[in-house]
């Protein structure tokens, strides 16, 4: 071999090796931004006994982020576990991101599961999991309390959302906007989910049908990307619709998207949001837009329906959630609140069961939700309930808020004082 | 529909600007850079941040967040430039979405969810157009992009400079044989695309999600306007960049608004299949 064939060879291999070194270093700092399988919330100072393995699914990258509820329920554990755990076991957590994907969905699943053998999924908030492994969990005897994204989330018989979810809080958002807000017409902007989609058509025939006059109101009904597009465009058709009320179903940062767009366009209308639009943040993001009548006369606000209790209430246990967030440096939203409910929920139903199950166990874990006691979490409507049925819908209100001078306040006129609920039960998907 | 139209312009501008700097980055470079949107976004964040920590005023943040641009496309430039100077348009263009996901990685941490205040360009009142506000920075970002467009086509063809860059785009091994600071020019370009795509991306920032990866992601749509140029007319690249932002926004409440998203691919499809259309056809007879 020549010295010239020998550069060659070393300089194609040096080409190769930069090339790979390139991907692997980009690759590697994507997989610690989305921490595939992180553990967190390890503590286990507290007791001798076996610990308590529990798992989180959630999508924390991609367009629709929900990472705050890792941190919310690491919170809450953390705290349990500075108190000697439940009945002297201490809980560890491992969480991972899905990517909003469902392949990661199934693939993080299994692995929590079938090698890491945890007792139960906690705080799981995911685009794609319900979906993807749906049987899964019951096949395998795994309970799961967390974040309720899409119809599966609300009818299987081992996942417990702790929140109005967008079904139950869309409803809510309707019976608020048509009773008390009264526009002259509104212009639904709804997330792209196809797996929502057929039943919020569904909901809105149900509920156009128990409340004559309002399917006239309901100018336009669009489904948008609004996390990856502008949404200048769409607010810019409900301005040319004559809309006084847009209502949507997105996340805090494209709900300030929205109405900051609105300010540009110059439409002049009310803005309500599902409880993913809450964060405390958002106040001191819009300043004075988030005002009543800051986008003109017909503007009576920026609503959000949130469905855990607003982080200024003044209940103990929502007061000790907002001090142990600042202490471990939690954002405080709507996320983490739902990190710590699925949390403080599932604490509360082993605590109870303690005496009669093995807690460790999936088998023990499940038994001891399906038995529980409902537990009042000072955080919704209604009490938290596991149960043994085959759908959960637990959580079947939300506490409207809106911004005033700076800060969320509770709306007034809601049904149920500081919190509007559905009575009764929504009809099953595709019922 | 006019209305919509005008709404475009928002989304057009960027996709523009991106566009034009994607032509100048291939011509000149011989790399279609993927990165771009993801380099303009994690400059931009860099103003958020000066806001945050320094409490600087919108101007200054703006300011240091270009000059952020310009030196992420300094890095970025030398590092081309030190292992893939020699490479294949395939190689570099490859290295480019390692560079995507490594830079989304960083941009996820800093906007982690929350909702933020970025610095507005152009806070003034809108522009009323046919009973529709324009955000006024939108309407300079599309003269920008395209008066951008038809200077750079001029200074490559009018000037010394833009003589050497010519040169250096066809042979660059020649060209620096020949005297020409090959290195030195391709870091002024990626720290000038850079610096470009960071003031497109700020300025849709204030109406626009504050999630990292759409941000990235919008050099995807412009990569769209860049293929109507052929990869070769910046000023074509410009116009499809605002037509694409337009055909969005008409989409957009539209029955099939859902695919909203699929629009530049229709447009890369179809002009890949018109490009060579030829090929295709001669050989079919």
């Amino acid at each position: 071999m020549s010295i010239l064939d020998r550069r060659r060879i070393s300089s194609t291999m040096r080409r190769s090796l930069t090339i790979a070194a390139a991907a692997a270093i980009a690759l590697s700092a994507a997989a610690c931004a989305s921490s595939s399988s992180s553990s967190g919330g390890t503590t286990t100072s507290s007791g001798s006994k076996a610990p308590i393995k529990v798992a989180q699914i959630t999508t924390i990258s991609g367009g629709y982020p929900f990472g705050a509820v890792v941190p919310g329920t690491q919170a809450y554990f953390k705290l349990i576990n500075s108190q000697g755990g439940i009945d002297g076991h201490p809980i560890q957590f491992i969480y991972g991101d899905d990517k909003g994907t469902a392949s990661q969905a199934a693939e993080l699943a299994r692995l929590y599961v079938l090698q890491d053998h945890v007792a139960a999924m906690v705080g799981n908030t995911s685009l794609a999991d319900c979906n993807t492994n749906k049987g899964f969990y019951t096949g395998n005897g795994i309970a799961v309390i967390g974040g309720g994204t899409e119809p599966l989330c609300f009818s299987q018989a081992n996942w417990d959302p702790v929140n109005a979810g967008p079904y139950y809080g869309k409803v809510v958002q309707w019976e608020y906007t048509f009773s008390v807000l009264k526009p002259n017409a509104v212009c639904e902007i709804e997330q792209n989910d196809p797996t929502s989609i057929p039943y919020y058509n569904q909901l809105r025939s149900w509920f156009e049908a128990q409340n004559p006059g309002v399917a006239a109101k309901f100018k336009e009904i669009t489904y948008t990307n609004d996390a990856t597009q502008n949404p200048t465009p769409a607010v810019a058709h409900a301005k040319a619709l004559g809309c006084d009320l847009v209502e949507l179903s997105t996340v805090a940062p494209n709900m300030v998207a929205f109405v900051k767009a609105a300010k540009a366009v110059g439409l002049d209308a009310t803005f309500i949001t599902l409880g993913s639009g809450y964060d405390t943040s958002v106040p001191a993001t819009l300043g004075s837009l988030g005002d009543p009548g800051a986008l003109g006369p017909s503007d009576k606000g920026v609503f959000v329906g949130a469905e855990l209790a607003a982080v200024n209430s003044t209940n103990p246990q929502v007061q000790l959630m907002v001090n142990t967030f600042k202490a471990d440096n939690v954002p405080a939203n709507f996320w983490s609140e739902i990190g710590w409910v699925s949390a403080a929920t599932f604490v509360a139903a082993l605590k109870q069961g303690a005496s009669k199950y093995d807690i460790t166990t999936a088998k023990g874990v499940l038994q001891a939700l399906q038995n529980m006691t409902p537990y009042s979490s000072g955080f919704a409507a209604n009490a938290m309930d596991f149960g043994p049925s085959t759908s959960h819908p637990g959580n079947r209100g939300s506490q409207m808020v809106l911004i005033q001078n700076g800060t969320w306040v509770v709306a007034s006129g809601q049904n149920a004082g500081d919190y509007e609920i559905v009575h009764g039960l929504l009809p099953a998907p595709g019922a | 529909m006019v209305a919509e139209m005008l709404a475009g312009l928002v989304s057009g501008g960027v996709y523009a600007a991106l566009a034009v700097c994607i032509v100048l980055m291939y011509q000149m470079l011989g790399v279609v850079n993927l990165a771009l949107g993801a380099m303009g976004a994690l400059a931009a964040c860099m103003s958020l941040l000066c806001v945050r920590w320094f409490g600087l005023a919108p101007g200054p943040a703006t300011v240091v967040a270009v000059i952020c641009g310009a030196l992420i496309g300094v890095v970025l430039g030398l590092l081309m430039v030190r292992y893939f100077l020699e490479a294949s348009v395939e190689v570099r263009t490859t290295v480019t979405i390692a560079i995507t996901v490594g830079i989304i990685a960083v941009g996820d941490r800093i906007l982690n969810g929350a909702t933020y205040n970025f610095p507005n360009l152009f806070s003034g009142p809108s522009v009323e157009i046919f009973g529709t506000g324009v955000p006024i920075g939108s309407l300079i970002e599309v003269a920008a992009a395209v008066l951008l467009a038809v200077g750079v086509q001029v200074f490559l063809r009018r000037t010394h400079l833009g003589a050497q860059l010519r040169a250096m785009s066809e042979r660059p091994i020649t060209a620096g044989l020949l005297g020409i600071r090959v290195r030195t020019l391709t870091v002024a370009v990626w720290a000038f695309a850079s610096a470009i795509a960071t003031i497109a991306v700020m300025v849709v920032l204030p109406t626009s999600t504050t999630s990292f990866p759409p941000l990235a992601y919008l050099v995807i749509f412009a990569l769209g306007a860049a293929l109507l140029g052929l990869m070769r007319n910046m000023i074509v690249a410009a116009v499809g960049g605002v037509l694409i932002g337009m055909l969005q926004s008409i989409v957009q409440p539209s029955g099939i608004g859902r695919y909203t998203d699929a629009v530049p691919f229709v447009v890369i499809v179809l002009v890949m299949v018109w490009w060579r259309r030829s090929d295709v056809w001669s050989e079919a007879r």
